[in-house]
């Protein structure tokens, strides 16, 4: 085989294989330090003073799941907040359901944006209004679980340099091995890696769908940008080079609704992976700067993530290439990666799978349920996984998709 | 569309999916564990030979290419976390002294109303209204605003 070939074809194998070890060991690390001794979500942490909160919901199209999401709010265990909902233009009747709402419950103020200019100035109109210095922001089909302001709040109040703190987003839809599979995902990926880079100090993102911000550090850094597709990804980047730090808080949840179609997953995707790179691609210039040094793993991370679907999706086309025609064509690929290396990495994966489900347990007892689905995982979702970084990144780095961020409402389950 | 009342986990019985779907999942599931097990197995045998030709120094045994892989991928792991921990170490003792840094102030009323070109004197009245409609511009400057729901008739200001 050409040494060249060969080896990208040995990259596409080590970089899930050792990087498994590497999110395991932080993982692990992260609970033994930070997690381990924490009270359950279901208690309040103490906290030396309880200031008040804002949560600020943005709102595009969401009068069937509005209600829910302002209900579920109103219940919350913290003494002092406000709800905020932002109805950013909808072209449904969420601007009706909200003025109803707004008379149902007295903590909810409502405002109307004249015309729809999306999530990140919706949340830039709500941090105005706000009359918190904290903000929450959740997504308006998202629900907080009743203590989740207390545990986001624990972060801010420990350390005066947090600029934000991210929960623990936790999948509602369960009724489809797609659905089944995000929660696998959103355990053994996200929750994972997130725990393993706070180990370090540095997160890629804050969750969009349930964080919270000190309104001093977001005036700092100019506030969202809405020049971006993905504005979590954007203020978590502008905060951590602004020197604000960025925290985790695993026990503050927030129950959310997934794509449970494959057209809706991968929309989903492409966007979070358009929003990386129109992120990598702002900040390159500012990571050069002694601010940025601390975030050079994180972008090394990045970068590795995007080569491997890139070598990834070219090992897969040169490999179906190769199978569809005849002996003239022989790139001498046995298959896109090498010999064994599949059973290899799906064996890793797994151990993964197992070590984050099993520290998920403290949060949700019986969750370890959901390792059977996980087979599915590296057959399907890694294709989904580098397909999509690869149609972001290209989107971005040719420019065709340089346009500021929208609202773009993915499909809520099978059930919606 | 279901909209709210639902429960919290939406699963198969809440969601009422078809039975031929959860039989279609799990078995297609299973298979899949079958599949991937039959093959793991067929990896003991290669594994347990190479050990042998170790063991006898048989050089004419043909290494699976995996493993030369696998023996840099772990070297790999292990340089990498050795740096990791190193870094982790720097960062815990950096969070540690965090713990004592004081909470900074709150953003006075002028500093707030910067970056969205609002008079500093319509903030209490935004802040006491309830419901209100807003003008915003693509760069996030507040044009006007007025109490309530509905079209904000042009120059009107509260």
């Amino acid at each position: 085989m050409n040494p060249l070939l060969e080896s990208v074809q040995n990259f596409t194998f080590l970089y899930p294989f050792v990087m498994a070890f590497v999110w395991i060991a932080g993982g692990l690390l992260f609970y033994w330090r930070r997690e381990s001794f924490l009270a359950g979500p279901d208690t309040a942490p103490d906290l030396p003073s309880t200031p008040s909160m804002s949560v600020l919901v943005p709102c595009y199209n969401e009068e069937a799941l509005v209600a829910e999401t302002i209900g579920e709010l109103d219940k919350l265990r913290y003494p002092d907040f406000e709800i905020i909902a932002i109805n950013d233009g909808s072209r449904d009747r969420t601007g009706e359901r909200l003025e109803a709402l707004r008379l149902q419950y007295p903590r909810l103020r409502v405002v109307h944006q004249a015309q729809n200019r999306g999530k990140a100035l919706a949340l830039r109109t709500g941090a105005l209004v706000a009359r918190s210095e904290f903000l929450v922001c959740i997504d308006g089909d998202a629900i907080l679980a009743p203590y989740s302001l207390h545990w986001l709040m624990r972060e801010l109040l420990l350390r005066g340099n947090v600029g934000a703190v991210t929960g623990n987003p936790r999948i509602r839809n369960r009724a489809t091995l797609l659905g089944r599979l995000q929660v696998g995902e959103f355990s053994s990926i996200v929750g994972l890696i997130k725990r393993a880079q706070m180990v370090y100090g540095r997160v890629f993102t804050v969750s969009g769908v349930v964080c919270a911000f000190r309104k001093r550090a977001l005036a700092d850094v100019g506030y969202w940008d809405p020049r971006q597709q993905t504005e979590d990804i954007d203020i978590t980047w502008a905060l951590q080079l602004g020197g604000w730090r960025v925290r985790y808080a695993p026990n503050a949840l927030c129950w959310i609704l997934m794509p449970e179609t494959l057209a809706g997953l991968w929309k989903q995707r492409v966007r979070w992976a358009v929003g990386g790179a129109q992120v990598f691609y702002k900040n390159a210039p500012r990571l050069f700067r002694p601010a940025g040094f601390a975030m050079w793993g994180i972008l090394a991370d990045y970068l590795l993530s995007v080569l491997w679907a890139l070598s990834f999706a070219g090992l897969c086309a040169l490999w179906v290439l190769q199978i569809s025609t005849g002996p003239e064509i022989d790139f001498g690929l046995p298959g896109p990666l090498p010999t064994l290396a599949g059973l290899l990495m799906s064996g890793v994966f797994l151990l993964q799978s197992v070590v984050s489900l099993g520290i998920d347990r403290r949060i949700e007892p019986g969750v370890l349920r959901q390792f059977i689905w996980l087979i599915w995982y590296p057959l399907a979702y890694w294709m989904l996984s580098a397909a999509t970084s690869v149609v972001g990144f290209l989107q971005v780095t040719f420019g065709a998709k340089r346009r500021a961020g929208t609202w773009v409402s993915p499909d809520r389950g099978v059930g919606s | 569309m279901k909209p709210t009342g639902r429960p919290l986990l939406l699963t198969n019985a809440t969601e009422h999916v078809p039975a031929w779907m959860r039989l279609r999942d799990s078995v297609l599931t299973l298979l899949l564990w079958f599949g991937c097990g039959y093959m793991w197995l067929q990896l003991f045998p290669e594994i347990e030979r190479w050990f042998e030709a170790r063991g006898r120094e048989d050089l004419s045994f043909e290494l699976p290419a995996i493993v030369g892989i696998v023996q840099q991928g772990m070297l790999l792991v292990a340089g990498l976390l050795v740096f990791y921990l190193s870094w982790a170490l720097r960062t815990w003792r950096q969070t540690e002294a965090d713990l004592l840094r004081p909470a900074p102030e709150a953003l006075a009323p002028g500093e707030e109303v910067r970056a969205y070109g609002l008079p500093a004197a319509d903030l209490p009245a935004l802040r006491a209204a309830s419901s209100f409609t807003i003008e915003t511009g693509p760069d996030g400057q507040i044009g006007r605003w007025q109490e309530g729901r509905g079209q904000i008739p042009p120059l009107a200001r509260p």
